[in-house]
């Protein structure tokens, strides 16, 4: 009787070996997806730009000597478009040194996902 | 090598058989353990596109986006759109203004799917993905709504999504899902001082949803450690001084 040729062996055991392998990278293309959608949420839902906005605004208001009716208008326009809440404290001339004067400023922004604290000193030359 | 008894049609035989018995193996078992794999898939690719359903609606709503357009694609089971007027489930909110209880009834409507050959329910439901079980009493939030207390200013937010539709809309296949926010929200704004907040949720009675929301009002998304449960179906929260809701009306054209 012929003896089987089983000089071909390494061929199929390749096979099972590429088999394994495109297993493996079917799972990390299955993942990607979910990586990618939570990784875009995250960067979709960061409020950077309505922070900024709000900062920018709130230290405006400071340098014209914080008027209180703006910061309310401020605080129900940003719950009404941006759905956050919002709180700002501007006290003129909290801290004093020889040269400057300083309003501090606390900023406040929650919306949910984010949640942003901020005090800061905004300096006035004195008149001498 | 001696050969005798050696037979080649006894060799075949075996062969043979071990092929037929592989081939009935694959047939009796492995078969259907792929067509439940099939529909484990399914329902996994639905959970993602609720959530991608959710986010579309998450523009249209925090970010004043008018209308939103998504191809999907719904297999092993069928998408249903259900208005908010035939909704039976149902969020309550009370808030104590003093001498009297303030209340707010809201029906959302929902987005549900039901998997055919499977078990699962997954919906849309008032801003959060939730899935069920047929047949089982428990749930799951997949994905929770953005309600939230600021500790700091007292304020506690509720946003509300209801859908609309106006007519029966159902999907089963490849489809495009159209929805539009065209109206502005209703906000109730109220502002008492300190006060007591009480939630609560009636579920659909066919599919119930209340161990999911439960849970999310236990856990710590809204406030860290959780609203009260005194057991009467409501979770209440103290020390209140801002409540706003905001209800938003998203209209499904099409489906």
């Amino acid at each position: 009787m012929e003896r089987l040729n089983d000089e071909g062996q390494w061929i199929v055991l390749m096979g099972f070996m590429v088999c394994v392998g495109i297993f493996f990278l079917a799972v990390i293309i299955a993942q990607s997806t979910v990586v990618g959608q939570t990784t875009s949420e995250g960067v979709l839902e960061f409020p950077k730009n309505d922070i900024q906005d709000l900062r920018s605004e709130v230290i405006e208001i400071a340098k014209r000597g914080g008027t209180s009716s703006l910061k309310a208008d401020l605080k129900t326009l940003s719950m009404a478009r941006k759905n956050a809440v919002v709180e700002c404290s501007i006290t003129p001339g909290a801290v004093n040194d020889s040269y400057y004067e300083y309003t501090r400023i606390i900023l406040h922004f929650n919306n949910g996902v984010t949640e942003f604290d901020e005090t800061f000193l905004l300096s006035r030359p004195k008149t001498p | 090598m001696d050969e005798r008894a050696v037979s080649e049609s006894i060799g075949f035989i075996i062969i043979f058989s071990i092929v037929v018995a592989g081939i009935g193996l694959v047939s009796l078992y492995g078969y259907p353990m792929l067509l439940q794999h099939q529909i484990g898939a399914d329902e996994r690719t639905m959970e993602q596109t609720m959530i991608t359903i959710q986010n579309d609606i998450k523009l249209l709503t925090y970010s004043n986006v008018p209308y939103k357009d998504t191809a999907l694609r719904v297999s092993g089971g069928a998408l249903t759109v259900y208005d908010m007027a035939d909704s039976h489930q149902e969020f309550e909110f009370k808030c104590w203004n003093g001498t009297d209880w303030e209340e707010l009834h809201f029906s959302p409507g929902e987005l549900r799917y039901v998997s055919d050959q499977g078990t699962a329910i997954i919906s849309f439901e008032n801003g959060a993905v939730v899935k069920r079980q047929q047949d089982a009493s428990g749930s799951v939030m997949l994905a929770e709504p953005r309600w939230f207390y600021d500790n700091r200013t007292k304020t506690l937010v509720i946003f509300q999504m209801g859908l609309a539709a106006d007519r029966d809309l159902s999907l089963n296949g490849i489809g495009n899902l159209q929805m539009s926010r065209l109206n502005e929200p209703d906000v109730y704004e109220l502002s008492y001082g300190p006060t007591e907040v009480k939630v609560k949720y009636t579920p659909d009675g066919s599919n119930d949803y209340s161990q999911a929301w439960h849970n999310y009002f236990k856990g710590s998304s809204i406030i860290p450690g959780g609203l009260d449960d005194p057991g009467d179906g409501y979770y209440v929260i103290d020390g209140v001084s801002r409540v706003i809701v905001k209800q938003y009306n998203i209209t499904v054209t099409n489906i």
